[in-house]
């Protein structure tokens, strides 16, 4: 049993993993955005019937991103 | 007089002529551009594709790009042989297995349960965006060759991207560089064309059916030069 105000590792190191976790979410929220933004620069290079598909793709993809940061914040 | 009148009738007879000539070549002129189907026996025996994501997409529908002219038509779209992605497969594959690795030696065993949820998830997340980024990569980094031109469309990754184009009449020589056992058994190549164009040498890539594609490419060649001669040129 820790006394209160010991000095706890497992706890500073989840911390840390914890704005790991979410600062990594947020990059990759940014990742996601860009990758949204060039599909639609792609599309306009190239335009085939798949590409509104690609399109959804690339939306759901950002989508999800978001999703893992709300989860982030909910759980961690 | 009779000679005037001679001359008179002579000089008419020539007009005429010339009218005819100028007639006739304005008609050859005016010829239509004529289909690839009529001059290719390559692509005369192919159906036209619906599906974009076949590597090999002879008179693709549905399919144009940013500087097609509109008389233009697609011949062949071509993406790189989906065999030599199959190394990205493998990796991403690998990835995917790893969080069992990860638990099972007990690398993160000072993770609460949410912070397993987290990684995994994050982990997970991570493929998807790594896997999706490679297809359009692959996707969209195309060889296209038209009636009139050729066109290399590369995207190294999101941001860099290369697109430089030819006509089919600067094309000075077309090579098939094929090596390998997976190249032979897969039927994949890299064809290399010279030109005269600005950018003077095109790599398309490890495509499927490369002497197919070169075969194309001549009896494109051909062609502009039959148009060249008959005057069939726009």
């Amino acid at each position: 049993m820790m006394n209160p105000g010991e000095f706890d590792p497992q706890a500073l190191l989840l911390q840390i993993f914890k704005v790991g976790f979410i600062a990594g979410g947020f990059l990759y929220i940014i990742f996601a955005f860009i990758i949204i933004k060039q599909i639609k620069v792609m599309k306009n290079t190239l335009l085939t019937s798949f590409s509104p598909a690609i399109q959804l793709l690339g939306i759901a993809h950002f989508i999800y991103s978001i999703i893992i940061v709300i989860v982030y914040f909910a759980i961690l | 007089m009779t000679a005037k009148k001679k001359k008179k009738t002579t000089s008419t007879v020539t007009k005429k002529v010339v009218k005819n000539t100028v007639k006739k070549n304005t008609h050859r002129k005016r010829k239509k551009h004529r289909h690839v189907d009529e001059y290719s026996q390559v692509i005369k025996k192919e159906k036209p594709t619906k599906n974009p994501l076949s590597p090999f997409a002879p008179k693709p529908i549905k399919v144009f790009f940013s500087s097609q002219l509109k008389e233009e038509k697609i011949v062949l779209m071509l993406h790189r042989h989906p065999v030599t992605q199959l190394k990205k497969i493998l990796v991403i594959l690998l990835l995917a297995l790893m969080p069992i690795i990860f638990f099972s030696t007990g690398m993160f065993s000072f993770f609460t349960p949410p912070y397993n949820i987290a990684f995994i998830l994050g982990w997970y997340l991570i493929i998807i965006g790594v896997s999706f980024e490679s297809f359009l990569v692959w996707f969209f980094s195309v060889y296209i060759i038209t009636d009139e031109r050729i066109f290399d469309v590369d995207f190294y990754n999101l941001i860099q991207k290369n697109i430089s184009s030819a006509k089919i009449d600067n094309i000075e020589d077309v090579t098939i560089v094929s090596g390998g056992i997976a190249s032979s058994l897969f039927d994949f190549g890299t064809i290399n064309i010279q030109t005269s164009a600005e950018k003077n040498e095109f790599e398309f890539e490890l495509v499927p059916q490369p002497a197919k594609v070169a075969k194309i490419l001549n009896e494109l060649i051909l062609e502009e030069e039959r148009e060249k001669i008959e005057g069939r040129t726009h």
